[in-house]
């Protein structure tokens, strides 16, 4: 039997196992996108074309609650804002998770697929997680970062002209051990929108464009809505 | 609501394993649990087994178990397009190793290869018996209310990896929402975390699990064990982690079933009880249980066996 001064020394340490159980370092949280068809939801152009295999997303958290959605149009110093502020679950710098090439856009805009390995200390559970959508460039697989970082000259035409961020209600860190699917169409439903650059069109979600963009694309919308009401008259 | 059926004295006799037995069959329990898990996270375990293809005797060599008659492969899935995983079982149910269960990799209508190569001391003759795997798309099936694309399942490996799998299709699948993986295994005794958007009836049915069965649990692994009883919570103190369990270090953790993990206990073993994360020990009156529809998370320091009584003995 333990003497009362080894107890003592076993019971403290039992507190800081215990500790560790709870919130094990070592643990490791999954975080999959789904957006594998038309009936799941697409995160599509502007004009509402697929992305053929052109773009990635980026998942991760904010730093902050309340983050300047102000700073939603796809600019080079609005990048420069939420890259400040978005811990990507697949960096060395963020959760350390593998980087799937399926983060990348498919022929048919659809996106699919796992980072795994997420250090669960990083994202904790309910951790509101949020995914970021570029129009241009593309994540490299591999087990841990290829993030494209992203300079003035990546901005404008033939390069990033679009993007959208967003989240949902649903979208909260699994706790240690688990996965969590971060499903498009459960975007746009919240009470309050956590679509912060984007168009929910109901079955998908629209990027947004650059400034220079924005009347081309409210010019295509409009002429969209007036045929349809055209057609039903 | 739990609802479980016994449906007692089913016996195998007419079934075409019982016809290539070579030993005296017994009366196997059959019955079926349904279990509702409410919206959240749950780390959850079949209390059900598969029934027999073969139970008799059969020679240990290595990792050969020759003499014995079954039909139909018993290896590893064939796909070609997806991840591969062992069918079958071996448990060896005799001698001191009873209770041990091994993975067979292929086998001959008169021998089995196993996964890995049973301890040298359980070589030579032994009774044996062969089941099915109980698969994913044995535990997750459409009508439970699983939320499809949303709500994952995760399989624990022996390092502290995991991969989690989806629903899709009406089927099981992997994280590209098409690949169906209906065939993954859930090794008997082990468990799943479920993360489930809404309320989920996991419905189970098979054997009921009779004598003790020897869980393999892994250091830094995520172990997650459950009990074979389906029709009523498991004190801790009625299995063997007492003396199991490394005293002082490997610890055993429960979780509630209302979908938050909230922690119900940290227990540990002084070599003689099983006692709270204070080293009081636990009498079978304060013993934290695993109920029907959770599990335990075994932390050991090192690789070990942790025993699990069948619900029949």
């Amino acid at each position: 039997m333990m003497n009362q001064k080894n107890k003592v020394l076993a019971v403290a340490l039992a507190g800081l196992i215990s500790s560790a159980i709870v919130s094990d370092s070592r643990a490791s949280i999954v975080i999959t996108i789904a957006s594998p068809n038309s009936s799941s939801g697409l995160i599509v152009k502007s004009n509402l074309a697929t992305l053929n295999t052109t773009g990635f997303v980026r998942i991760g958290k904010l730093t902050t609650a309340t983050p300047d959605v102000t700073k939603n149009l796809p600019t080079f110093a609005n990048y420069q804002y939420w890259n400040s502020i978005f811990v990507d679950v697949n960096s060395s710098a963020g959760g350390g998770g593998t980087s799937p090439s399926t983060w990348n856009f498919n022929s048919s805009g659809a996106l699919t697929g796992s980072s795994t390995g997420i250090n669960a200390s990083t994202f904790p559970a309910n951790t509101q997680m949020w995914v970021w959508a570029f129009n241009f460039g593309s994540l490299t697989s591999g087990s841990v970062g290829g993030i494209p970082t992203f300079t003035s000259t990546d901005f404008g035409p033939g390069k990033i002209t679009e993007w959208a961020i967003m989240s949902a209600d649903e979208w909260i860190a699994p706790a240690d051990n688990l996965a969590k699917s971060l499903v498009i169409n459960q975007v746009g439903s919240d009470t309050v929108s956590r679509l912060i650059a984007g168009t929910d069109l109901g079955a998908n979600i629209a990027m947004i464009p650059e400034p220079s963009s924005m009347g081309l694309v409210f010019a295509a919308f409009a002429t969209a809505v007036f045929k349809r009401k055209r057609s039903r008259i | 609501m739990k609802k479980t059926n016994l449906l007692a004295i089913f016996t195998l006799a007419a079934t075409p394993a019982f016809l290539h037995a070579e030993t005296t069959s017994y009366s196997d329990v059959v019955g079926y649990s349904k279990e509702n898990l409410p919206a959240g996270q749950h780390f959850f375990s079949p209390s059900f087994l598969k029934a027999p293809v073969y139970t008799g005797t059969g020679t240990l060599s290595g990792n050969v178990v020759s003499g014995i008659s079954v039909l139909g492969g018993l290896g590893l899935t064939t796909f070609t397009d997806r991840a591969n995983f062992p069918t079958h079982y071996l448990e060896i149910t005799s001698g001191s190793y009873a209770g041990t269960y091994y993975d067979i990799s292929s086998n001959t209508a008169t021998s089995v290869v196993l996964a890995e190569t049973p301890n040298v001391a359980a070589a030579g003759s032994v009774s044996v018996v062969i089941r099915p795997h109980v698969t994913l798309g044995d535990v997750i099936k459409a009508d439970s209310g699983i939320g499809e694309y949303s709500d994952s399942i995760a399989v624990y490996g022996t390092t502290g990896d995991f991969t989690a799998y989806y629903f899709a299709g009406g089927v099981v699948t992997a994280d590209d929402f098409a690949t169906e993986m209906s065939h993954v295994p859930v090794s008997p005794g082990k468990g799943v975390g479920i993360n489930t958007g809404a309320s989920l009836d996991v419905t189970t049915t098979g054997v009921v699990r009779k004598g003790d069965l020897k869980v393999p649990v892994y250091a830094g692994a995520v172990n997650v064990v459950g009990a074979f009883n389906p029709s009523s919570a498991t004190k801790l103190t009625g299995l063997a982690l007492a003396t199991e369990l490394g005293p002082y270090s490997d610890s055993v953790v429960l979780y509630n079933s209302t979908g938050n993990l909230g922690l119900i206990a940290i227990a540990y073993s002084d070599g003689a009880d099983v006692t709270d994360d204070n080293f009081n020990a636990y009498t079978s009156v304060t013993s934290p249980s695993v109920s029907t529809k959770g599990s335990m998370l075994i932390n050991p320091g090192a690789t070990k066996y942790i025993t699990l009584p069948g619900a029949v003995q």
